[in-house]
């Protein structure tokens, strides 16, 4: 992150009104770095990499996140994650690949999948993926058969939806988990964030709260939790980014 | 009391509402399938005016994959009942 | 902004960072107070029919922690919570 507060005019503003909404009593110092520490603390990719590497092992897991996100996530200890929406996952297949956007704003399951990428939220993405899913996945490196059906997602913030494809592999294919997993929007590969403080506030003393990503040590996944290795974001196959392998589920609708 | 259940087709309102509203603009007026009916939520274009209303969450889809450039993709919205009236 | 044309290719590079520049964790931090104290409902429904109140000129040069800056001034200022 940048490091002089007041570089920036748009800086400048936001400090003016951190001290005004302190002056008038809606916040206070403390409260305004607390939310933050939590952002960095528990939103992270980490979370929902847990549910995926789980379904991939799990069946009988795989088929409870299929029908009921929220319920498997809680499983998992991630309740809170997927608290005040509903969690959908759906799964990426040959026949079909999923896409997820929120065109009126990038609503985004935050909690569960560490922050939304830039990508996600930008004016292209937001308009184009319904439109045009197919060139918007090629410009992630994603070529996908014209038999291959894309469905786009078009959710909004009292449903989040999940894709992935549920992939089977043999136990030693897999790794501890040491890298995020794919985006739920097209299924690309999310790098790990990179560390984060909570910036100083105006006028006092800057907190040097740093959170390390993804894996903060008091969150460390269990043993088990794993995903599969990638390389470059792409599948054995050789297909990048979107759509293959470590995305997260998505549930399929039934064909029409 | 739920109007609309799976499956039934459906046409998203053509309205312009004044103020905010969670129905695409890309989606009004078109025609669609019923897929998914879900919990009630209060209504977003409500809510924002402090007028506490329900409305019943869906989930349409475009009634078939669209033939777009190097094939086919269909679109499911996320809606709220409110927004829907029964289509021929 | 679904279906709209004219925006260009997908920025596809993205360092997976909270926050870009300190400001925008900041307003993060606002809005999330905003919501505690009522301002913001749980559902951010306030937070976006601000933003959708911003004229279309301003949206479109606006980056998204600057919408959601703009967008909770004007709740501030239009419920007069600020003071003079």
């Amino acid at each position: 992150m940048s490091g002089e507060h007041g570089e920036l005019p748009v800086a400048a503003r936001v400090r003016r009104l951190e001290e005004r909404m302190i002056a008038a009593g809606l916040a206070t110092d403390t409260e305004l770095d607390e939310i933050l520490e939590q952002v960095f603390a528990f939103a992270s990719p980490v979370n929902g990499a847990r549910m995926v590497a789980r379904a991939w092992k799990d069946p009988a897991y795989r088929d409870r996140l299929l029908a009921d996100g929220n319920a498997a996530a809680a499983e998992l200890g991630l309740g809170a994650g997927a608290q005040g929406y509903l969690l959908k996952a759906v799964e990426n297949t040959p026949a079909v690949h999923n896409m997820i956007v929120c065109p009126l704003c990038s609503c985004y399951p935050t909690a569960l999948l560490g922050p939304s990428p830039s990508w996600y939220k930008s004016f292209a993405y937001r308009s184009r993926a319904v439109r045009e899913p197919r060139a918007v996945l090629a410009e992630f490196g994603l070529e996908l058969p014209e038999s291959t059906e894309i469905r786009v997602w078009d959710a909004n913030s009292e449903a989040a939806t999940w894709s992935c494809r549920c992939a089977r592999k043999a136990p030693g294919r897999w790794t501890k988990l040491s890298c995020p997993p794919s985006s739920p929007g097209t299924g690309s590969s999310v790098p790990p964030p990179g560390k984060q403080t909570v910036p100083g506030r105006p006028g006092g003393q800057r907190r040097p709260i740093t959170c390390s990503s993804p894996l903060p040590p008091h969150r460390k996944p269990p043993p088990d939790a794993c995903c599969p290795h990638r390389t470059a974001g792409r599948d054995r196959h050789g297909r990048g980014g979107p759509g293959h392998e470590g995305d997260v589920e998505r549930r399929v609708l039934p064909g029409r | 009391m739920t109007r609309f259940t799976a499956g039934a087709r459906v046409r998203a309102r053509a309205a312009d509402p004044d103020g905010h509203t969670r129905l695409p603009r890309y989606a009004r007026g078109h025609i669609g399938e019923v897929v998914e009916v879900r919990a009630a939520w209060p209504l977003p274009d409500d809510a924002v005016r402090g007028v506490f209303a329900l409305s019943r969450s869906m989930r349409c889809a475009s009634p078939r994959p669209r033939c777009g450039i190097r094939g086919l993709h269909s679109v499911i919205i996320d809606m709220w009942e409110s927004y829907l009236e029964e289509a021929p | 902004m679904g279906g709209q044309t004219g925006f260009g290719p997908v920025p596809t590079g993205d360092n997976g960072q909270f926050f870009h520049a300190d400001w925008e964790a900041r307003v993060y931090a606002i809005v999330r107070v905003l919501q505690r104290r009522g301002v913001i409902n749980a559902a951010f429904d306030d937070l976006r029919d601000a933003i959708e109140r911003i004229p279309p000129a301003e949206y479109l040069t606006m980056s998204y922690y600057e919408r959601w800056l703009r967008a909770a001034e004007m709740l501030l200022a239009e419920r007069g919570l600020l003071g003079r």
